[in-house]
């Protein structure tokens, strides 16, 4: 199967430990897929990055959940869905995603790959649990890229 | 009774930011504020780390403006270190600070204050968004997707990646620019300039159509505050601070480092986040505002040609004396976005800019430093108390949106007082309460230090304290 040409974005802040998840998803990505796969890691998405993931067949969005739900793992095709923040310039994925399709006409395949978050202090480590689940994220992430079965 | 209305957009984190508006019995809004509820950690958690450390720490503050703290941190260090950076580390600075000013600049406009000027205040949310301006506009939308990310790539190429950047350091800055480096960012500047300009007219044309609002809405006299150059000049990266009066009235000139001596923080039990004042005239006289409107109040003049021309247009508003409406921090902004990208021209014209010379060494230690950049949003302060071995002791961090909270609590008062009606209440009444700290383009993760959004909640309480209503903004993920 012929590899398709994927992008992982992992964001949140890697001050704030499980919030920083993204970014270790994003290090072990490189780490197992090499230049297979690019990467972007940020604190947060912008609108700039619609000009970025335009070109992609595939785009994941790696995450930290914070809230209350079961899954320590979720992973989820998207769909472009425009969310008006009122005043941060935090942009969700599916809202890039929809300003990717206006702006650009373009519309790859996407999905949020989001781990539960348990520890959200100062800090830089991940919690354990959050960790664990992490590294399950990177082999879903290899599997949607086409990298691994 | 009363009612109670809350706009709550569901969080990350509970309750960093609320609103509450308090009605009478008629429904009519007797008090507003603005609170910020979220702690601020990043001054006890850096106790204990080196002072160096810094520039690479507190850039995680925000994902928004790492660089104005990234740069601030550096000049502070620059002090604790005793050592005075080269003169091609300083244009290098300086070049990623214009780099960062104009995609925040760029941003904000296009992507929060754009919505409500091209759509208005009333219009459906549904088309009151970025997306809404894309598909009315395609050509606007695409050209400030690339103004943001011109600014971006600056300082990518400086300091290895766009957000949280490697590059200035205690002394000056690891990395020299080249010269391909430097003709990429030159190409199509013009073009940029261009863009920049035609925003201008938009924001005008829209004063222009919407004098009646402007001139009320969130209109209050306050002191301003912001970084000026020798001749008075605006400045965002070097230069002396200046506070003024309402009238225009100086009060102050001072350099950066004696700040203590003339900003002092109130604290309200309603938020956790100080309210910064000149000592002199106490809490609240002294309460004054910074960001694009507090700087060219401040200013006397601008630098480059085309941003001055602009500046005087502004200075007219008021026939010289400080411009008051919340709403003109939109075309002040603009006015500093295309300062901003005349002086990355002038920057890069400079031969010194491609010099290698770009850290000095061998400074003696000193017990404590300060530095301060004018970040998009306003002044930032940076002060580091460190032992004999580097260690920090201390760490003071006054944020830009720190020294507007004040004037953005009043304005969220104002607007409350003038528009809502809580017997008969609509999204635009609430879009104008937004609109009102939107002017000031907040950025409470940065002075909250939170995960990277900005919750906020809208409560309506009756005159015995009870809670009505929420309205949920965001959705959780």
């Amino acid at each position: 199967m012929a590899l398709s040409h994927t992008i992982v974005i992992g964001y949140g802040n890697f001050h704030r430990q499980d919030d920083g998840v993204g970014h270790y998803i994003v290090q072990e990505v490189e780490r197992q897929a090499g230049e297979s796969i690019d990467t972007v890691c940020c604190h947060q998405l912008g609108i700039e990055q619609s000009e970025t993931i335009k070109d992609y067949d595939i785009v994941i969005f790696a995450d930290a959940y914070v809230g209350h739900r079961e899954e320590d793992l979720k992973v989820a095709s998207l769909e472009a869905t425009f969310t008006q923040s009122a005043f941060t310039h935090h942009l969700k994925p599916d809202s890039l995603l929809a300003l990717t399709q206006n702006i650009f006409q373009k519309t790859p395949k996407a999905y949020i790959v989001s781990v539960k978050g348990y520890d959200f202090d100062f800090g830089t480590d991940l919690s354990t649990r959050t960790q664990k689940w992490a590294d399950i994220a990177v082999k879903k992430i290899l599997e949607l890229s086409g990298i691994s079965k | 009774m009363g009612k109670k209305i809350a706009i709550e957009p569901v969080t990350r984190i509970e309750g960093h930011a609320r609103v509450t508006i308090h009605v009478d019995d008629d429904g009519k809004v007797e008090n507003a504020y603005l609170h910020i509820d979220q702690f601020r950690g990043f001054e006890k958690f850096s106790e204990g780390r080196m002072y160096y450390e810094m520039p690479q720490i507190t850039p995680r503050i925000c994902g928004i403006c790492p660089v104005s703290h990234h740069l601030g941190s550096a000049k502070a260090c620059d002090a604790v270190s005793g050592i005075e950076p080269p003169r091609t580390a300083s244009l290098l600075r300086e070049l990623m600070h214009m780099g960062q000013t104009i995609q925040s600049h760029a941003m904000h406009f296009f992507h929060l204050a754009g919505p409500d000027l091209l759509f208005s205040f009333d219009a459906d949310p549904k088309i009151r968004n970025v997306i809404g301006i894309v598909q009315v506009n395609p050509t606007l939308a695409t050209k400030a997707v690339m103004l943001r990310k011109f600014g971006q790539e600056i300082i990518k190429t400086l300091g290895g990646k766009k957000i949280h950047p490697v590059f200035a350091v205690a002394g000056g800055v690891n990395n020299v620019l080249t010269e391909e480096e430097r003709d990429t960012i030159l190409k199509d500047m013009d073009e940029h300039i261009a863009f920049i300009q035609q925003g201008i007219e938009i924001a005008k044309r829209w004063v222009r159509d919407n004098m009646e609002t402007v001139e009320t809405f969130a209109v209050f006299p306050t002191g301003y505050m912001g970084l000026v150059k020798e001749d008075g000049a605006l400045e965002l990266y070097e230069g002396k601070i200046r506070l003024i009066g309402p009238e225009g009235e100086p009060w102050e000139l001072f350099d950066p480092s004696d700040y203590l001596e003339y900003i002092g923080e109130h604290v309200e039990d309603w938020s956790y986040l100080k309210f910064p004042f000149y000592k002199k005239l106490g809490y609240p006289d002294g309460v004054y505002r910074v960001g694009p409107l507090g700087r060219l109040n401040v200013a006397d003049k601008i630098s480059t040609p085309l941003a001055n021309e602009e500046f005087k247009n502004f200075k007219a508003i008021n026939e010289g004396k400080p411009v008051e409406g919340s709403l003109w921090y939109h075309y002040a902004r603009l006015i500093e976005t295309l300062y901003a990208m005349e002086r990355v021209k002038e920057l890069l014209d400079d031969p010194d800019i491609l010099s290698n010379d770009i850290r000095a060494y061998g400074g003696e230690l000193q017990s404590e430093g300060v530095g301060c950049v004018e970040a998009p949003r306003g002044t930032l302060l940076h002060h580091y108390k460190v032992d004999e071995g580097g260690k920090l002791l201390k760490v003071n961090l006054i944020i830009a949106t720190g020294h507007n909270n004040w004037a953005m609590s009043k304005s969220v008062d104002d607007v409350a007082k003038q528009y809502v009606d809580g017997n008969n209440l609509t999204e635009g009444m609430l879009n104008r309460v937004e609109v009102a700290i939107r002017a000031y383009d907040p950025c409470l993760s940065c002075s909250t230090h939170a995960l990277g959004k900005m919750p906020i909640i809208l409560e309506m309480y009756d005159k015995d304290g009870n809670l009505l209503d929420q309205i949920t903004r965001d959705s959780k993920e």
